[in-house]
């Protein structure tokens, strides 16, 4: 056998090796900064619905008391608050239960976040997590404290955190890494904390 | 072997091949670190937000005393509202607030315009991180007018 030709065999599949390598890496990368942007959009979609829904609330509402329209679910897990917004007594509802899991993603801890109008669902968003806190104001510690009831409250903390659906990065089947990305604002409206 | 041609043009071809890979790698790199800044920066941005919204509750009652000089944003006042500038501040987030992010929060108040019973001012919030080098930094302005009692 010619010393040539097992060097050039040699080196001929070195280098097709690295070219390989190169290609499974440039897919690996494009994968991860596509599900990345996809999952900062996504965050940037439910953030703007967020705002502009905890900003009405109680809009208009001529009668205070009525500005909530159900108490939280007894429920420990799922998340809901629904709300006037304006005086013709429509409504916004977002719930989430972490139950009801998306089933078209390879990530196994996603479930959907709801947004209904007058009842109608109107968007629905995957997260992992999602949860409002409710705050009164107290005179007496002059600071805001949390309470279970949303109809008493004045402030709220809402906060979700978001996970690409598909994965970034597995070994093997069992370690799988999903991009996460987390997102937290108070709101206090301005209707149900008039200063008269 | 007669000449050393082969030999040169190949290791001409790798030194291109690994030339291309590299700056291929630099530029998925700076994309990468270039997505983390901006999923940092919305969070930054929602606490200037906050910030801002807290702003405007703020409430003046007397410009000039003689008991309880209160203007928020002068920062000769006893009532100013920015004393503890720079503030440190921890936000969680997750179920059981497992993921934790470091802000420094630091606010300034110039005075833009003055009357009898009104003054007006320019807050500038700044929020940074050291998390990411170099330092990520957002500013928002807010315009904020008080009305003073007397």
């Amino acid at each position: 056998m010619q010393p040539g030709l097992i060097t050039s065999f040699t080196i001929g599949g070195m280098l097709l090796i690295s070219l390989l390598a190169f290609n499974v890496n440039m897919s690996s990368t494009t994968q991860q900064t596509t599900l990345t942007t996809i999952n900062q959009l996504n965050v940037d979609n439910i953030a703007q619905v967020l705002e502009m829904d905890f900003k009405r609330i109680g809009f208009n509402d001529v009668n205070e008391s009525e500005t909530f329209e159900k108490p939280v679910l007894s429920s420990s897990d799922s998340v809901h608050i629904e709300f006037i917004i304006n005086d013709s007594n429509d409504t916004i509802e977002w719930y989430a239960d972490p139950g009801d899991l998306v089933t078209n993603t390879t990530n196994p801890d996603d479930y959907y976040l709801y947004r209904e109008e007058n009842g109608v669902v109107t968007s629905f968003f995957p997260v992992v997590y999602f949860d409002i806190k409710y705050l009164v104001y107290s005179d007496v510690t002059r600071s805001w404290t949390e309470t279970a009831n949303p109809e008493n409250a004045k402030r709220f903390i809402v906060e979700f955190v978001l996970e690409s659906g598909e994965t970034i990065r597995q070994k093997n089947n069992v370690d799988a890494t999903y991009h996460l990305t987390a997102w937290k604002r108070t709101y206090t409206p301005n209707n149900i904390n008039k200063p008269w | 072997m007669a000449d050393y041609s082969e030999v040169i043009f190949l290791t001409a071809a790798l030194l291109i091949f690994g030339t291309l890979t590299i700056n291929t790698a630099r530029s998925f790199h700076i994309t990468s670190d270039t997505m983390i800044r901006s999923d940092l920066e919305y969070r930054a941005i929602a606490i200037a937000q906050d910030e801002i919204d807290a702003i405007r509750w703020v409430q003046a009652r007397s410009k000039n005393g003689p008991v309880f000089p209160y203007d928020p944003f002068d920062s000769d006042n006893s009532n100013f509202l920015y004393d503890n500038n720079p503030e440190n501040r921890v936000i969680t987030y997750g179920s059981e607030n497992q993921y934790s992010e470091t802000f420094i929060i630091n606010r300034t108040a110039e005075l833009l315009d003055e009357t009898s019973d009104q003054r007006q001012y320019l807050i500038t919030i700044n929020i940074s991180t050291n998390t990411l080098k170099p330092p990520l930094d957002v500013s928002l302005d807010f315009i904020r007018t008080l009305t003073f009692e007397n």
